[in-house]
């Protein structure tokens, strides 16, 4: 998103940021659930993030069975006049600090870009999750969904992105896959 | 020896060991009643291997519920934490679903679930998925353990003193509600308590409270008063409470006949006098669960006409028999939900009584939502039996006719024999689809189960 007025308006956008996660945390924990911290952190060339997340216990630190939401830390981002609100510090980062896209002469109405990279780690960092989801959904034993979890883990590895586009082009309508191979693929699960 | 009605039965005769005869001999019919009260319905091979094995082993290994292997363990362990980290109860209830259809402990399983009614828990209420998973580890635990010592750990359950208001239990304000249950409900029943006994009972419970999902002691807020309970004065604390209400003699007499209940006939009279000698028995073993369990299922009385066939299957018990029986894996979330519907919610019984069971089970509404259940696992695209489908399944195992499937089907899924009308009709499904269809055995099986005869167990 872009802002007007960058100066005043990330001032602004900052503050209600604040006030919004002082808020989820004050009825968060009317219900017992987790709290959210908040952090600054700046990036080279003026950027900068804040970010919320959950902060797992101690003794939690590096655990891969937490609860889901430590998947999340909703995070804002500023760089000059853009704007970012992203789900996850990581995804605000990269977004944030990304380059300026060129403009597209195809005028596609509809993009969608993956990398490969960010899922396949989403998907080895909830790979409890998913193993037991397969089993409950499937009725697969746990050799069975965590054979099938790993091959699909795998199996994104040999990506490296893919991008659909889909939009007007010389008087039709025009959808493109793009997929990028990883040539070096290597599996990120063993056992 | 008399059989046939419960006021003609002999008490002694009724809980001694049953020995094969040549009138009721150790065959598949005996075999599979066995199994499926003691679990879930077995499999065909199952069944052969405990016709050959015979009684007193068959007995034996049901009721031998030590050594499940580290792998099991595993298995079930990733799923517990996986619904820790969700915090889900519906992917809790799957999680059991999943753990009845591949327990290699059915009387385990099945004990889990008798106490879950016994000491009806709802998450509704006590709304923490960890909660309401801890208890059930702990219904597990003691399932077939010392009474004394389930009773005393139920009544510190984290769930349990959510969901029956004992962590406001102070000593200026005593909540009787727990004080109520754990007499009425869980212990000794009406009639075998006063109003002052209630009273009373409460202010041992004082302070109770729960500290970070655990358990804790605030003697701050207990009443160190002398108290009067069940006949008893002292300066008494929670855990002698228990004791107390655990050791009155109306407690394995009652206990005994929500187990018989249970395990033997939904509809059996249980008068004193047929109890008694299970109950002196179970008085005479401290309380332990385990001996009394094997006492019923190895009397005369469970093998004889009058439990035979005498039980309405639960919904639990209906889906997981179908699915065990024919080796089957399926969408746990969709036969948990559809069990909710069916009226038995794991995680949610309807009231602090639990489930009333028997023929409270069975209803027009619920009867059309039995069959359309079968309908729906069968179709479903992820059912599979022994990891192939239906038509695979039973070809390999030589089941090419409707003939063949009843008799396939019969000894590990009914309790009473097909009648010919219902040949007939299964027939009439062979002639009408099984030649054309590639869908006639999943029509047989959803009619067998649509049957009056299938939901007797």
């Amino acid at each position: 998103m872009k802002m007007e007025n960058p100066d005043e308006v990330s001032r602004e956008f900052k503050r209600i940021f604040q006030s919004l996660v002082g808020f989820i945390n004050i009825i968060g924990a009317q219900e017992g659930n987790r709290q959210l911290e908040l952090d600054l952190d700046k990036l080279d060339g003026g950027a900068q993030l804040v970010i919320s997340r959950f902060v797992p216990e101690r003794e939690d630190e590096g655990s891969t069975d937490a609860p889901i939401v430590f998947n999340f830390s909703p995070t804002l981002g500023f760089s000059g006049d853009r704007l970012v609100l992203a789900s996850t510090t990581d995804l605000a980062k990269r977004l944030t600090v990304s380059e300026e896209p060129a403009s597209s002469e195809t005028q596609a109405n509809t993009q969608l870009l993956l990398s490969a990279d960010v899922l396949q780690k989403v998907v080895v960092d909830n790979r409890s999750q998913l193993v037991a989801q397969n089993m409950l959904e499937e009725g697969n034993s746990l050799e069975e969904a965590q054979a099938t979890i790993d091959f699909i883990t795998n199996m994104i590895g040999y990506f490296k992105s893919a991008k659909v586009t889909f939009g007007p082009s010389a008087g039709k309508l025009k959808l493109a896959v793009d997929v990028e191979v990883n040539t070096d693929q290597t599996d990120l699960v063993s056992e | 020896m008399a059989v046939g009605t419960a006021f003609t039965i002999d008490p002694d005769w009724a809980w001694e060991r049953f020995t094969p005869t040549d009138d009721q001999p150790w065959g598949h019919s005996l075999a599979s009643h066995l199994l499926r009260r003691g679990g879930f319905a077995p499999t065909a091979q199952q069944l052969e291997q405990a016709v050959k094995s015979g009684f007193e082993s068959t007995l034996d290994g049901l009721t031998d519920v030590e050594n499940t292997s580290q792998d099991y363990l595993d298995e079930i362990r990733t799923l517990t934490r996986a619904a820790l980290a969700s915090g889900s109860n519906k992917q809790l209830a799957a999680g059991w679903v999943y753990r009845m259809l591949t327990t290699p402990h059915p009387l385990l399983e099945k004990m889990t679930l008798f106490w879950h009614g016994h000491f009806a828990t709802s998450a509704t209420k006590v709304d923490d998925a960890e909660l309401m998973l801890q208890q059930n580890e702990l219904l597990r635990q003691h399932a077939l353990g010392d009474f004394h010592v389930l009773l005393l750990e139920i009544s510190r359950d984290p769930a349990m003193l959510i969901y029956l208001d004992s962590v406001t239990n102070r000593k200026s304000h005593p909540n009787e509600n727990y004080a109520r249950e754990i007499m009425e409900l869980f212990s000794l029943g009406e009639g075998n308590y006063s109003e002052t006994d209630i009273r009373e009972l409460a202010r041992c419970f004082t302070g109770w409270e729960i500290k970070r999902k655990r358990f804790r002691f605030n003697r701050f807020q207990h009443d160190t008063g002398k108290k009067t309970v069940l006949g008893k004065s002292g300066s008494f604390g929670g855990e002698d409470a228990v004791r107390i209400v655990s050791e009155q003699s109306s407690a394995p007499m009652f206990l005994c006949e929500k187990l018989v209940r249970f395990f033997v006939a939904d509809d059996l009279k249980c008068t004193p006098e047929l109890l008694q000698p299970l109950a002196d028995r179970m008085q005479a073993d401290d309380l332990q669960i385990a001996p009394t369990v094997k006492r019923i299922l190895g009397s005369n009385l469970f093998f004889s006409e009058s439990a035979r066939a005498r039980k309405v299957r639960s919904p639990v018990e209906f889906a997981i028999d179908l699915l065990r029986s024919l080796e089957g894996t399926t969408d746990t979330y969709m036969v948990a939900e559809a069990i909710s519907d069916l009226g038995q919610g794991l995680y949610h019984p309807p009231s602090v009584k639990g489930w009333d069971g028997g023929r409270a089970w069975i209803n027009s509404s619920t009867l059309l939502g039995r069959s359309n259940f079968v309908r729906r696992l069968v179709d479903h695209p992820k059912t599979r039996f022994g990891k192939q489908s239906l038509r695979e399944y039973l070809d390999d195992r030589g089941v090419a006719t409707i003939d063949d499937l009843l008799a396939f089907v019969q000894p590990i899924l009914f309790a009473v024999p097909l009648n010919d009308s219902v040949r007939n009709q299964i027939e009439s499904i062979r002639l009408n689809s099984l030649d054309r269809s590639a869908n006639g055995f999943e029509d047989a099986i959803h009619l067998l189960c649509s049957l009056p005869e299938f939901q007797l167990s």
